[in-house]
Order: C-alpha cells, then structure tokens, then sequence
C-alpha cells in the first residue's frame, strides 16, 4: 500500500511450490570445486547443479505442503509405471501378476459403462487376464476384515480401559479416530499433530490385502518377488498410503484409479465392453488358493467406506442383548452416528464424518481447551447465558454428535470414497456428484453381498500362520513452527 | 458538479486503517497496530470509547464487522485468526468490549470477514484462498464451519452477502469474484465474474430490493457494474458486466460501497473519492475528491446515516477516518 511497507505484516500469497524444502538442500558431494588453495570456487553454470528429484518419500516426510503434487505421484505410481514394470517382469515366465480391486471402483466402473457390476467385475478380470496374463483377481473384503475387527478389538480395549474414571460414559471422553483414509492421515500427520494421538492405529484394507496375498504365497513357498501386485483404488493418496515407509513390506506394487484404468484402455486402444463375458467362474478361477470368492469379493454392512464405524457398535451389540441400535443423521449428509442403546443408557456409539468442513469442525472440537488462554473472557460472559441455547442443546440430542462417539470413522471427501478423486465423476459439478454418489451408494447396497466381518474375523485370523502387518507407523509428532514465509512481489 | 466536503477528520493511529464498520452509532475500526478502537459518532465529539485487548491478535488486524443491529463484532487477522467481541454489560454504563471467541481454521491471513444479513452466518475469507461459511447460534458464541470453499485460485480479498438473500460474493487476487449459493446442506459456486485484469479487492452489492447486481473494485483501477441474469438448466448463475464505471482512479481501487441511496463510492490507492450515480441506465461520476487522505492510500469506504443524514466515510494509511457530505450543485 503506502512507500512503507510494514515488515511484520508484508506477506501475500505463495504458491506452495516454494514451501517444498527438497529442492533447496543441495547435496554434499560438492566439494571438488575446492582449488589448491582450499578457496571455493563459484560455478555461475546452472548446469553443474545436480538436477533434485523428489521422491513420493520426501513428500511423506516433508511437511510443506499437504499432500504432493500430481506430478511426483504420477512418476512413481501411475498406470505408465505399471505398463512399463510389468511388462518388463512379464518377460520371465515364473513372475505373475496379482490385482486387487476397491468396491467403490468396481461400482464406478459399472456406472460409468452402464453395466452391472457383475458384467463389469468380469469385464475388469477378462481385461487384465487376456492382457496382462493376470493370474490373481480379488476384492478388498479380506483385508477390510482384518482391519475391521482389529478396530473393533482397539476400540473396546481402549474403551474398557478409559472407563472406570467416569461414571459417564460420555463425559469428556475423546473419540478415537479412525487412519484409514489417507487423506486425513497425512492431513493430521502434517497440519494437526495435536489429533495424532486419538489415532486408531490399524491399517487399510488396501494394505492388509497386501499383506494377506504376501502371506498366502510365503505358505505356498513363493516368495514375494515373484508376484506384481496391483491395487485399484477410488483416490490418489491410496499411492501415498502405499508409499509410506511401514506399507513398503506390504508387497503392493503400485497403485492406480479407475481414471488412470480408463486412460491406459484409451491409450491400448481397447474397449472395456468389449471383454465382456458370462463366464463368472473367473471369480473363482482368479481367486488365490485359499480364497473364497464370496467373501473377498462381497462388502459388508455399515457405511459405504468400511463400515467400520457401524461394526463397532454391531460387536458391542452382541455383548448386550436387548440392546437396540439408532441410525442418528447429522447436521449434513456427511455425518451419521450409530448409537447403541439399552432403554435410555448409550451403551456404545460410532460415527461416520466426511469431507473438510466437517473435519474443521471436528479439530475444532476435538483440540479445544489449547487456546484457552486467549479466551480468558468467556466464563464470565457464559454466566449470561439464558434459555434458548440450553434449549437447543436438548435439541441436539436428537441429531448425530460425532465428537461425543467412542470412534469416528473419517474420510476426507465430502462424500466419503464413493466421491474419491480417482473416480469417474468427471467434470461434472458437485451438486451431480452428490447424486453419483447417492446412486453409487445405493448400488452398494443392492448389488455387492453383504457378508458379516465379525463372524469372519476370528476364522481369518486363526488362519492366518504369520502375523500380519496391520498397524501404521505415524509420523513422530512435530513441534508446530511458524512456516518461514517468502514475499512475492505483490502489496498485500 | 457537486462537492464532497470534509465534516470531521478522526486521527484514531500512527499506523494504517485497514478497515472500519459501523453498528448502531458505533465505529470500530482495525489498523496493524492490532488495536480495535471504538468510536461513539452520534455525539459531536466522537469520543474514543474502548481500545479491544490487542493481545487478542498477533498481527495486523485485517478487517471487522458488526454482526447486523447487534453489539457484536468479528475481526479478521494477518495472524489467521478471527476474534469475536461482545459488548459486556456494566454497572457504570461505559461501553466495554470483551473477547468471546478467537475462531481458528485458517492456514494464513484472514482478509474478510462478513455477516450475513439476519446475523447467523460469518463469512471469513484468507491468503489459503479459501472462503469459509460459518454458522453461529443466538447468542454468537459457538462456531460450526458449514462450507469451506476452495475454488478460487488465489488469494481471497474479500467478502460480502447480499443484503436479503442468502448469497455471497467473495473478490480474489485471481481477478475475479465468484457468487456463493447454498445448496441442500452445502455451499456451492453459482457463478464467476470474469473481466477485471488484476486483483479484484473488494465488491458491494446493490441495496435495491429485488436487485441483483454487485460492483467490483479492482487492480485495473476500473469499479465495474455486474448483473445477474437468470439460471441455466445447470443451476449456475448468469451475470455480466453492465458496466465500467467512467474512468477515475488511476491507481488500484481498494474499496467500493453501494449506498442506500443507490450511489456508488469507491477509493483507492491514488487517494481519490469518488461518487457515481445512474442516470437512465448510464453511471455519470457526480462527485470526485482528491487527496482525501492527504499522500495517503484509501483502504476503505462505506455510506451511513448520521443524525438523518447520509454521509460517507474512508479510511486510510494516515491512520485517520474522514467523514464526508455530499454537496450535490443545484
């Protein structure tokens, strides 16, 4: 504004670009420029400098911007990566090839073709058998098993253990939050330390399908280098789930979404449709020995993400007969609360929360009582506080109240995984996708066999003869520092 | 052509003003020296009447808004933060604010914060170039974010909500401004003005009930006139620029207000005030005043009414608010 620009407050925008540290930490190796007389010489060609790349490794551990961008998770994950490997490993003949498949994109993919989702399931199979020589096809469900009932296992134990204090059940207990989604990981990891410790430790069904089809092969004596595992997932930070350091022993080989599928069909000049087949014994013919086709490729009860947060209070259901389950809505479509009541006593309750204003709102929560000290007036003007906002607080009781739950089940996109970004909802405006999302749901519902998680858990789990990788490793807890800003150019 | 003349000058900071609101004959106003003063203007003697706690912040306060006919008053920071104040009841009936609330969400400065019309939404908006819609309860106390929008690309200068309806315009250093609507539960842009070519620093819709259109202040020194002209079969609404103001800054225009009265105000970085008004659908300039703020930039302007009558304030970088009259020639 005026000639005299103050120091303190002279900063505009900056493109995230410049808060990515890689680039500026040139390597050590750089002392041959040194002369004779222990003098440093100056290059003034840029060329000598060693050209940085950064890696999906350096972005999970950097904490500049929240996520990467495009353009590195495309280089190390990314359907040109899986062409481009697969095709060379192709060549030996004992090395094969393992996909595993979300439900949400098998769902995408059905809408987007007009298919159902059989058609469209066998389509996927005929597609990467005929062209990929794709020995083992499966669902996600296994893995969301596991992941599932250990959920369930932390949560009670957490539970059990935080209740004697409080006669309560309710009274300022915080809710565990749930790590699958990676969006909100990373986001937490990143932005808001102070939620790191409500973190549910259990990993994704991503990765424990991983694990699981590492495990069957070591039974078998295979060992891992001889498979190529490919993941399809409705969103690009499934790649960066995959790239973190602990899910590097998961055995997933790279990871890409229905759009880049759609892409790589363009790109080979092959028509979906066209590997459409009636013959659905390649649910079980592409099923990995020991794997039974009806539960990997089914889903379960609960919300369209899991359902993690359903299950939960479907097991705690079971421990209470008479006990009865209500399905409360929230103040949007993106909160839902399942509570579990035994006449008027809350026995267990669960909610599903998506999307970034309602996470805002759930740091808001969650992390109040930090910045106390600057709201050092409000007890007294409290006091004042006359009957309509009690009122409404009676009110509220009626609808969802996440932030009082033992468990929230998060997800990042409004919409939850059905709205994932690597799914086929196109440009269209969000108010079409909202209505994807609700028939994408709804398709869930009618079209997917549901199976039951917990009845299923123990068996997985007793067959399992190695432990399974299913806890994240997070992030160490960072002291949160004032981001070093850099002024371009602009006033203000 | 008529006069703006000089009713009082209000030398409230050493530093700059960067915005100022009024509420129920009260200014309050925002500088970087992180002090919200408050100013009685219904007597002559403009008595300074409270200095908020500049604790509450950590740097520049950026901008304020009284919620509508109320005491309370939001103020959005260089810190990233946006404190509520209210007016504390007290025995001496000396005017008191204290501090209820800061509201955190923000990556980096808040530039805007707005009220809707009936007091139950803030709208606050950042460098993180984000708008986020806020819904508060009777008393202004708990914050629930409802929206967090994130389509523009740049920056968000500011913030405005159309007098009556639930719409809201948001000006951004991506040189549009784009038109918020609510949807089922959610926010959603309806609309993107496309034509200024530089930052667009603030807008102010037209007071006109049953109208439609909003002005804008940009980087381009230009104040241009938008109207909306109805929904497509995508609900996304249609506005197009009816007018460019005739040119009078020469520099960027900061700040724009649209007047009951149906005028237009806008200041800028050349010091200049100026006022248009339409004559059978074509704006005419009707009054321009130099140097208002002596060398200084004008960060803001808004119309009031005074003891009967409208008047005009500005703010600027010489830390003093001027109050005008409109002398329009015979």
């Amino acid at each position: 504004m005026s000639a005299l620009l103050s120091e303190a407050d002279l900063n505009d925008f900056i493109s995230p670009a410049l808060a990515c540290v890689k680039p500026t930490q040139v390597s050590g190796a750089k002392k041959e420029n040194t002369n004779a007389d222990g003098e440093y010489e100056v290059s003034t060609d840029p060329d000598q400098l060693e050209k940085v790349s950064i890696t999906l490794s350096d972005c999970l551990a950097c904490s500049g911007c929240i996520t990467s961008s495009e353009e590195i998770l495309l280089s190390s994950q990314s359907h040109s990566v899986f062409l481009k490997n697969w095709g060379e490993l192709s060549q030996q003949q004992d090395k094969f090839l393992v996909v595993s498949v979300s439900p949400q994109c098998r769902l995408s993919l059905a809408q987007y073709y007009g298919l159902t989702l059989e058609a469209a399931d066998l389509c996927l199979m005929n597609f990467f058998q005929t062209q990929f020589r794709c020995k083992y096809m499966v669902g996600t469900e296994m893995g969301r098993i596991v992941s599932i009932n250990k959920t369930v296992e932390k949560i009670i134990a957490h539970k059990n253990q935080a209740q004697p204090q409080t006669q309560d059940p309710r009274a300022d207990r915080k809710p565990l939050l749930s790590a699958v989604c990676p969006g909100f990981l990373i986001y937490t990891e990143k932005t808001k330390p102070q939620l790191a410790p409500m973190l549910l430790n259990v990993k994704s069904p991503q990765q424990i399908t991983g694990s699981l089809i590492k495990n069957t092969f070591k039974n078998l004596a295979i060992p891992p280098d001889t498979f190529y595992h490919l993941s399809l997932m409705p969103c690009f930070d499934k790649k960066l789930e995959a790239s973190r350091p602990e899910s590097l022993d998961d055995g997933i080989d790279c990871v890409i979404t229905p759009r880049e599928l759609v892409t790589m069909l363009q790109e080979l000049k092959l028509d979906f449709k066209s590997f459409v087949t009636e013959d659905t014994s390649l649910y079980a013919r592409l099923s990995p020995p020991g794997w039974d086709p009806q539960v990997h490729w089914a889903s379960n009860l609960g919300g369209t993400c899991g359902g993690y947060a359903y299950q939960y209070v479907a097991a705690v259901q079971r421990l209470h007969p008479g006990s009865q389950i209500t399905v409360l809505e929230g103040k949007n479509s993106d909160i839902v609360e399942y509570r579990l009541q035994h006449s008027d006593d809350i026995i267990a309750a669960a909610s599903e929360l998506s999307g970034f204003r309602n996470i805002q709102n759930l740091v808001r929560k969650l992390t109040s009582g930090a910045g106390s000290e600057r709201k050092r007036n409000i007890t007294a003007l409290r006091k004042r506080r006359t009957g309509p906002s009690a009122n409404s607080r009676k009110m509220a009781a009626a609808t969802a109240d996440p932030f009082h739950s033992d468990y929230i089940e998060v997800n990042a996109c409004p919409g939850a995984c059905m709205n994932g970004g690597g799914l086929l909802n196109g440009e269209q405006n969000s108010l079409k996708r909202k209505q994807l999302v609700q028939t994408l749901n709804n398709r869930h519902g009618q079209e997917l066999a549901m199976v039951d998680p917990l009845a299923l858990g123990p068996k997985l789990e007793e067959a399992a003869v190695r432990p399974l990788s299913i806890e994240y490793v997070f992030a160490p807890v960072k002291q949160a520092t004032e981001k070093d800003l850099v002024s371009v150019g602009s006033t203000w | 052509m008529s006069s703006i003349e000089l009713i009082k000058s209000l030398k409230l900071y050493k530093d700059k003003i960067w915005s100022f609101d009024f509420s129920q004959g009260i200014l309050a106003t925002g500088s970087t020296d992180r002090k919200i003063k408050l100013v009685n203007v219904t007597n002559d003697d403009f008595a300074l009447i409270d200095v908020l706690d500049e604790t509450a912040h950590k740097k520049a306060i950026r901008s304020v808004a009284w919620r509508p006919h109320t005491s309370l008053l939001a103020a959005g920071s260089f810190d990233s933060t946006v404190s509520i104040w209210a007016k504390e009841e007290s025995a001496d009936r000396t005017f008191e604010m204290d501090l209820l609330a800061i509201i955190e969400g923000h990556e980096n400065e808040v530039k805007g914060v707005a009220w809707s019309n009936d007091g139950y939404y803030l709208a606050t908006c950042s460098r993180d170039k984000s708008v986020w819609i806020w819904e508060t309860d009777e008393n202004g106390e708990e914050y629930e974010c409802i929206s967090v929008l994130q389509e523009h690309s740049q920056d968000v200068k500011h913030v405005i909500w159309h007098p009556s309806e639930a719409l809201l315009a948001s000006s951004s250093y991506d040189d549009t401004v784009r038109i918020w609507k609510d949807y089922d539960d959610d926010w959603e842009c309806v609309a993107v003005l496309n034509g200024h070519e530089g930052t667009v620093w603030s807008s102010d819709f037209d007071k006109t009930e049953g109208m439609f259109r909003l002005c804008s202040g940009s980087d381009d020194s230009t104040v241009r006139v938008w109207k909306y002209m109805g929904d497509d079969e995508d609900d996304q609404q249609e506005w197009v620029c009816e007018a460019i103001l005739p040119d009078v800054h020469k520099r960027q225009v900061y700040n724009v207000a649209w007047g009951f009265n149906g005028l237009i105000a806008s200041v800028g970085a050349d010091g200049v005030l100026a006022i248009y008004e339409e004559m059978d659908g074509e704006w005419k300039v009707l009054a321009k005043r130099t140097l208002c703020h002596g060398v200084y930039e004008i960060n803001v302007v808004k119309w009031l009414e005074l003891n009967g009558k409208t008047i005009l304030a500005t703010g600027g970088d010489d830390g003093t608010v001027n109050f005008w009259s409109l002398k329009r020639s015979p």
